[in-house]
C-alpha cells in the first residue's frame, strides 16, 4: 500500500447554484500522521472531508492509499476512510445506540453474528456497554460524540476524519474525547476550530480560508504564526502561549467592566 | 413501546402478515356473521392479553376514532337512501369493523419498533423506494418534532406569557414551516451520513431473517384459527 494515505490534487467542487466552494486544493497526509485542517466558518473544511470518503465528488484527483476514488472504487474507499460528522444528531439517525453503531458494519455485508460481536466489542472499548438500547436522541451531547464516533470506528477505519470533534463540548467532554482520539492508531484528518487540540494532536496543519490552502506546514510553525492565524481569523491557541511563554494578542479592544 | 410478553419477541414479518390477513378477513366478513366477528375479536384479545398491553390503554388510543366514525355514521343517516334498520346495521358493522382493523394495527404498533416495522416491509419486497421514503419519514418527524419543541421554548421565553392560544397556533405553524424550509439541508447532511458508512439502499441492520419457534408456533395458532373462523364458522 501506498505510504500516502490520503492524496487530492486540484480539488474544485461547488454545490449547486453556490459559487465555488472549493478552488484547487492539493494536500497529502501520511500514513499513520494526524493531519488537522484549520480555518474560519465557510472555509470549505467539512465539504472537503466528505470528498475524502466519496460522498461529494468534484473534479481533481482524491486517492486514498495511491487507490483512485471512482464510482467501481467508492465502496472500498468508504470502508477505508470513515468520517465522524460535526453535528452527531446528524450520524445517530437510527433508534437505539446499538443499531446505530452496527449500521455500519450491518452494510459492509458482514453476517449477523460478526456484526453484533464488533458492536458488542466496540461499545464495550468505548465505555458504553450499557447504552445499547438506549435511544440516541435521550444521550447527553458528550455521550452522542461518543457514540458516533463508535459508529464509525467499529467499521475499522484505515482513515479516521474528523468535522469539528471538540464542537460544543464541555471542558470534561472534550478532554476526555481529546484522550480518546490519542489512543486511536491510524491516520487521522482532523478539521477544526479547536487551536489547542490541533496543537495537541496533529503533527501537521493546512490553514484553509475561502476554498483554498493559504498555508500549510509543521503544526507548531502554522500554530505560532500569529499575523497568519489572524488574518484567517484565527488565533494563537492559548496552550502554545502559555507553552512558550508569549502574551496574549488583544487587538479588539474590549475589556471586562466597567 | 411494550417489550414484554408475547408479541413483542415475534418476528415482524410475522406480526405485519398476520395483522394484514386479519384486517383483510374482517374486511370481507358481512356484517350479518357475529360468530366469524366474534373469532376476529378473539384472535385479537388473545395476543393483547398475552403481551400484557393495557386494554385501557388501548381504548384510549383508539378515542380519536370516535369523531370519525360519529361523521360516518351521521353521514349515513343524513345523505343514505336506505331504510332506517339497515341504516343501523350499516353503520354498527362499519364501525365494528373500524375497531377491529385499526386495533389489530394498533396492537402491531405497540409491539414493535417503528425501524422494525419498515425492516419487515422491505423483507416481504416492498419496493425499495417505499421502505427508504418511510425511514427517512419516520426519521425526520423525530428530528422536527424535537427542533420544533426547541424553537418553540425559545420563543416561549421572549413572550413572557402573554401570547394566547390562537397566536401559538400562528406561531407553531410558522416554526413548522420554517423548520420544513431547512429541511433539505438536514436531509442532505444525513444521508451523507448514511452514505459514508456504506449505505446503499438497504437497511442491513441487524435482525434474523429466519422464523424461530415462537414464530411458528404463534403463526399456526393464528391462521388456523383464522381460517377457521373465516372458512368453517
Amino acid at each position: 500500500m501506498s505510504e500516502k494515505a490520503i492524496t487530492i490534487e486540484d480539488l474544485f467542487y461547488s454545490y449547486p447554484g453556490e459559487d465555488a466552494c472549493l478552488r484547487g486544493i492539493s494536500f497529502s497526509v501520511d500514513r499513520g500522521e494526524t493531519f488537522g485542517l484549520i480555518g474560519p466558518n465557510g472555509a470549505g473544511k467539512s465539504t472537503l472531508l466528505l470528498h475524502m470518503n466519496g460522498v461529494l465528488r468534484g473534479e481533481g484527483r482524491v486517492e486514498v492509499f495511491g487507490r483512485p476514488l471512482r464510482k467501481d472504487t467508492v465502496r472500498l474507499i468508504r470502508k477505508q476512510v470513515g468520517i465522524v460528522f460535526q453535528d452527531p444528531n446528524d450520524q445517530l439517525f437510527m433508534p437505539t445506540v446499538f443499531e446505530n453503531v452496527a449500521f455500519g458494519p450491518a452494510n459492509m455485508d458482514l453476517d449477523r453474528a460478526e456484526v453484533e460481536l464488533r458492536t458488542g466489542r466496540m461499545l464495550e472499548a468505548m465505555g458504553l456497554s450499557g447504552y445499547a438500547d438506549r435511544s440516541a436522541d435521550k444521550l447527553s451531547l458528550g455521550e452522542k460524540k461518543k457514540v458516533s464516533l463508535a459508529s464509525v470506528l467499529v467499521m475499522e477505519p484505515d482513515v479516521l476524519a474528523l468535522d469539528e470533534p471538540t464542537a460544543n463540548l464541555d471542558p470534561g467532554g472534550r478532554r476526555t474525547l481529546i484522550q480518546l482520539l490519542r489512543s486511536i492508531p491510524g491516520t487521522k484528518v482532523i478539521a477544526t476550530h479547536d487551536l489547542d487540540m490541533a496543537f495537541e494532536l496533529c503533527t501537521r496543519i493546512a490553514l484553509m480560508d475561502q476554498g483554498t490552502i493559504v498555508a500549510a506546514g509543521a503544526a507548531g510553525d502554522i500554530l505560532a504564526d500569529g499575523d497568519l492565524l489572524e488574518k484567517h481569523s484565527l488565533e494563537v491557541p492559548l496552550s502554545l502561549l502559555i507553552a512558550t511563554g508569549a502574551p496574549p494578542r488583544t487587538n479588539s479592544g474590549w475589556r471586562p467592566g466597567p | 413501546m411494550n417489550r414484554q410478553g408475547l408479541l413483542p419477541g415475534l418476528d415482524p414479518r410475522l406480526k405485519l402478515v398476520a395483522c394484514s390477513a386479519l384486517a383483510l378477513a374482517v374486511s370481507l366478513t358481512p356484517v350479518r356473521d357475529h360468530a366469524r366477528f366474534a373469532a376476529y375479536l378473539a384472535l385479537l384479545i388473545v395476543p393483547v392479553a398475552l403481551s400484557r398491553l393495557s386494554p385501557l390503554g388501548m381504548l384510549k388510543r383508539m378515542l380519536w376514532l370516535v369523531p370519525l366514525l360519529a361523521f360516518l355514521i351521521l353521514s349515513l343517516f343524513l345523505f343514505g337512501d336506505v331504510p332506517a334498520p339497515r341504516k343501523y346495521a350499516v353503520g354498527g358493522g362499519v364501525a365494528l369493523k373500524t375497531v377491529l382493523v385499526y386495533g389489530c394495527f394498533l396492537m402491531m404498533t405497540l409491539t414493535t419498533e417503528t425501524i422494525d416495522i419498515i425492516r419487515a416491509l422491505e423483507r416481504l419486497k416492498l419496493p425499495k423506494v417505499f421502505t427508504s421514503l418511510l425511514f427517512f419519514a419516520v426519521r425526520y418527524l423525530r428530528v422536527l418534532s424535537r427542533e420544533v419543541g426547541a424553537l418553540r421554548r425559545a420563543a416561549e421565553s421572549r413572550s413572557f406569557g402573554k401570547r394566547g392560544r390562537l397566536k401559538e397556533i400562528g406561531l407553531l405553524t410558522r416554526v413548522m414551516l420554517l423548520q420544513f424550509m431547512g429541511s433539505l439541508d438536514r436531509s442532505q447532511r444525513i444521508h451523507a451520513a448514511m452514505l459514508s458508512r456504506g449505505y446503499d439502499g438497504r437497511l442491513g441492520a441487524p435482525g434474523g431473517s429466519r422464523l424461530r419457534r415462537a414464530d411458528v408456533v404463534f403463526g399456526l395458532a393464528f391462521f388456523g384459527g383464522l381460517a377457521l373462523a373465516a372458512v368453517i364458522l
